[in-house]
């Protein structure tokens, strides 16, 4: 493909596309977790609030977070591209929002459920405090969503990786839109079959996450365990406070402002003191600035938007009309007929396809979740791995995945039967081992003290302790089942496209070879009606007896 | 001594309109000033759910609570409370838990800091300041749950179980602790309700006990305790009182 130039040339070239490409991703991916925080805060919060708000907000979340997120991508593109034109804007804007779409549900479950299950002795406590509004959020309902706004925004991070090769490289019909990143380049090298470039993208994927899990991720871990709840026992002794001197502390001192300056310097020697002086200058200055004009800015932004929005109103228009005429399109049309017939065998198919990929990835996970979650070394060792892991955009990685499991007896239904688990085993390992990790130490300890060993500590303490975060972790990882049907089941690979029969295949066929909206829409439709009654009939069910039942509370 | 708090015909049930449980039923008493009240009763009684009717977390299903002559709607100005579990904010250090106390108040920020130094200097938690709850022991968590109580100069000091976390041994200081600061007439409060499933605990503080009854809760006795401060725990009356009123409950 570069022919003339030596491998080394090549190497050194891409090499300079690749750290700007790198950096593209990058931003992409952090505008689309500041959105996706922007809205779940609020929208979360809101949700826990009252009984009213929870009945409308939490279950059109429900159905929000069960449409796949590829299916939101064609009407997205429509309208972003049509607002902006044909401009980089509008395909960026698009890409962003893809991103956004994979990351803002789950942190706004996150936020509910945090909001919703404050010890009722601080809710109490902070009525009788006459902690209101502003100084309600502040002191008592943001402390409480922080361990989870950190948790599940690394996964939601990770989540965001994996669809950044579908938000870097959109198809719609026939035109085809290309955004410089890390993403788009992986997936031209492999799809060329330019494995070195497969090679070169993969470093440089694992090096950022590495990255940014050290420089971010890891300080904000540790920062969030201030926010843990501690439950009373009896005659508690005080543990050493080690604490003041952890990078949380010192974290905490430059992120708020009413902290006394001696806080902060404590830890540092004395000459230190007017650089520390310093960066909290320069990391509240901003953010008390940006208080004061944030709703200037919002509103800049908003009438910015609608100023946007009018001088594009015909097009917008038109583009309505011309949605609407296909939207209306009729279904007699003979060859959509059929691939509506169709849907409820493709139905069967991939929810078949998706439990096996569910029971192959528990068949892994569980155990190792065990292993890892039970022993403190090997859990902190394996936090960064896993995030790696975890992170790598599998679907860019699908022509090697194809090529190395089409031979296997099973041929491509068992190869799309294991992309599909790329999508859904990371969320099944990353809740069982929090469920693993906790299990009170006291109960482990009665399980040794009455020698259940091996099997029986397996299966009379181990499992029943682990049910809520298995349900959980089901449920999560069954949704990012459902989202990578849709990359599983139909392939683009060598110029021509690999698909078995599924419903996932049916909303690519409908989106890239047929072009038919209609069909799309019933496709996505089914889906995600599906996935709700699915989560209704069966996961929440279960999840409430689980709770019930196994719930270890004091 | 006037009147400070007036139950009249209180009910609290829960659950639904058809099948309600009745908590409390037809709670009829007051509070005055200078009074430190205990409500003792076996578990389940509605002991808690009482303090929570006086200070106004929750409603009364039935009849009125009042407060200095007016019906309690809503959080009471005047009350704080301090609870079983400390309820402490983990997030926070002691200084800031301590500083909520008064996050209403108009005052300057020197004098916020001024009054706060100076109620951890009372509760015996100087140099504490700037430590998190998690670092502390039980004992030393619930001086800060006092200290957050009283660092508003409520009338009215409402103690939810308020040693029953903490070990013998520290349960027994920290109750010496709070009898000092009722006889100290510059930090007391006007009165202290105390609810305890411990008996001895109650006579030994209280100058009145009130017994409540199992499920629903209603007032079996309420007895006037007329003995000087210092108490001895081990004196003969004490334990008569302790025997009369645990026979009472069981």
């Amino acid at each position: 493909m570069f022919c003339g130039s030596s491998p080394f040339d090549i190497f050194m070239r891409d090499l300079w596309v690749l750290l700007p490409y790198t950096l593209y991703s990058l931003l992409r991916m952090f505008i689309a977790l500041a959105i996706s925080y922007l809205f779940a805060i609020p929208y979360g919060v809101a949700a826990a609030s009252s009984r009213r708000a929870e009945k409308i907000l939490m279950p059109i979340l429900d159905i929000l977070q069960s449409v796949p997120i590829l299916g939101f991508f064609p009407a997205a593109i429509l309208f972003f591209i049509l607002v902006f034109q044909e401009g980089w804007v509008g395909v960026e804007l698009a890409a962003i929002f893809l991103i956004f779409t994979s990351q803002a549900w789950n942190l706004a479950f996150a936020v509910y459920e945090s909001a919703s299950t404050i010890p009722s002795d601080l809710d109490e406590a902070s009525t009788t405090l006459h902690l209101k509004g502003l100084a309600r959020f502040r002191n008592l309902i943001l402390p409480a969503c922080i361990p989870k706004l950190v948790y599940n925004g690394m996964m939601s991070w990770a989540g965001g990786w994996y669809f950044l090769v579908a938000a870097e490289m959109i198809t719609l019909g026939s035109r085809a839109y290309a955004l410089p990143g890390v993403g788009r380049y992986l997936a031209e090298s492999t799809y060329s079959g330019d494995y070195s470039g497969t090679v070169l993208g993969l470093i440089f994927i694992v090096l950022t996450v590495l990255a940014v899990d050290r420089l971010l991720w890891k300080p904000l871990r540790t920062y969030a365990e201030q926010f843990r709840y501690e439950y009373v026992s009896l005659g508690e002794a005080p543990r050493p406070s080690h604490l003041s001197l952890s990078p949380a502390m010192r974290l905490k001192g430059l992120l708020k402002a009413p902290v006394a300056i001696k806080d902060v310097v404590h830890p540092f020697p004395v000459r230190l003191e007017p650089v520390v002086d310093r960066l909290r200058y320069v990391a509240v200055k901003p953010g008390k600035l940006l208080g004061r004009h944030v709703k200037v800015m919002i509103c800049a932004v908003t009438l910015l938007g609608c100023g946007l929005a009018a001088t594009r109103t015909s097009e917008i228009m038109r583009y309505a009309y011309s949605s609407w005429s296909i939207l209306t399109e009729p279904f007699w049309n003979p060859e959509l007929k059929s691939e509506v017939a169709n849907i409820p065998v493709a139905l069967a198919a991939s929810i078949l396809r998706l439990f096996s990929a569910y029971l192959l990835s528990l068949a892994w996970t569980l155990p190792l979740a065990v292993k890892i979650g039970s022993d403190r070394r090997m859990f902190a060792a394996s936090a960064s791995l896993m995030q790696v892991l975890a992170s790598i955009p599998a679907t860019a990685l699908f022509p090697i995945i194809i090529l190395a499991t089409m031979s296997l007896p099973g041929g491509l239904q068992l190869t799309s039967i294991i992309l599909t688990m790329t999508g859904m085993q990371w969320y099944l390992l990353f809740n069982l081992i929090g469920g693993v990790r906790s299990i009170p130490s006291d109960i482990i300890e009665a399980s040794e003290a009455y020698r259940l060993g091996g099997f029986a500590k397996f299966r009379k303490v181990i499992i029943p302790a682990l049910l809520p975060s298995l349900i959980t972790g089901s449920i999560t990882g069954l949704g990012g089942g459902w989202n990578a049907l849709v990359v599983s089941e139909y392939v683009v690979f060598g110029g021509e496209s690999i698909y078995v029969l599924g419903i996932g295949a049916m909303i690519d066929k409908a989106a890239y070879e047929l072009g038919s909206f209609s069909l799309l829409l019933t496709t996505i439709i089914v889906m995600s009606a599906t996935i709700i009654l699915m989560n209704r009939l069966l996961w929440r069910r279960l999840y409430h007896f689980v709770f019930h039942r196994y719930r270890i509370d004091y | 001594m006037p009147q400070l708090i007036e139950l009249r015909r209180v009910t609290k049930a829960f659950g639904s309109l058809e099948r309600p449980t009745v908590v409390l039923e037809d709670i009829n008493m007051s509070v005055h000033e200078r009074e430190f009240v205990s409500v003792v009763g076996p578990s389940g009684c509605g002991k808690s759910t009482l303090l929570r009717l006086i200070i106004g977390l929750t409603e009364p299903t039935d009849g009125e609570v009042y407060y200095r002559g007016r019906r309690v709607q809503g959080i009471c100005e005047g009350m704080a409370m301090v609870f079983q579990t400390f309820a402490l904010f983990p997030w926070l250090t002691v200084a800031e838990n301590v500083e909520l106390g008064i996050h209403g108040k108009q005052l300057s920020k020197d004098e916020r800091r001024m009054r706060v130094l100076k109620i951890l200097e009372l509760m015996g938690l100087h140099g504490f300041e700037d430590a998190y709850p998690r670092e502390l022991s039980g004992g030393m968590k619930q001086r800060v749950g006092l200290a957050r109580a009283l660092i508003s100069d409520p009338e009215v000091l409402l103690m939810d179980e308020p040693f029953s976390s903490l070990d013998p041994l520290t349960a027994t200081h920290l109750r010496e602790e709070v009898l000092d600061l009722w006889l100290d007439p510059k930090v007391a409060p006007e009165a202290v309700i105390m609810v305890t499933h411990n008996v001895e605990e109650a006579v030994y503080m209280a100058d009145r006990v009130v017994v409540l009854t199992s499920r629903p809760g209603r007032i079996a006795r309420d007895i006037q305790l007329n003995m000087p401060r210092p108490r001895d725990p081990r004196s003969n009356e004490i334990y008569r009182l302790v025997d009369e009123i645990t026979g009472i409950i069981a």
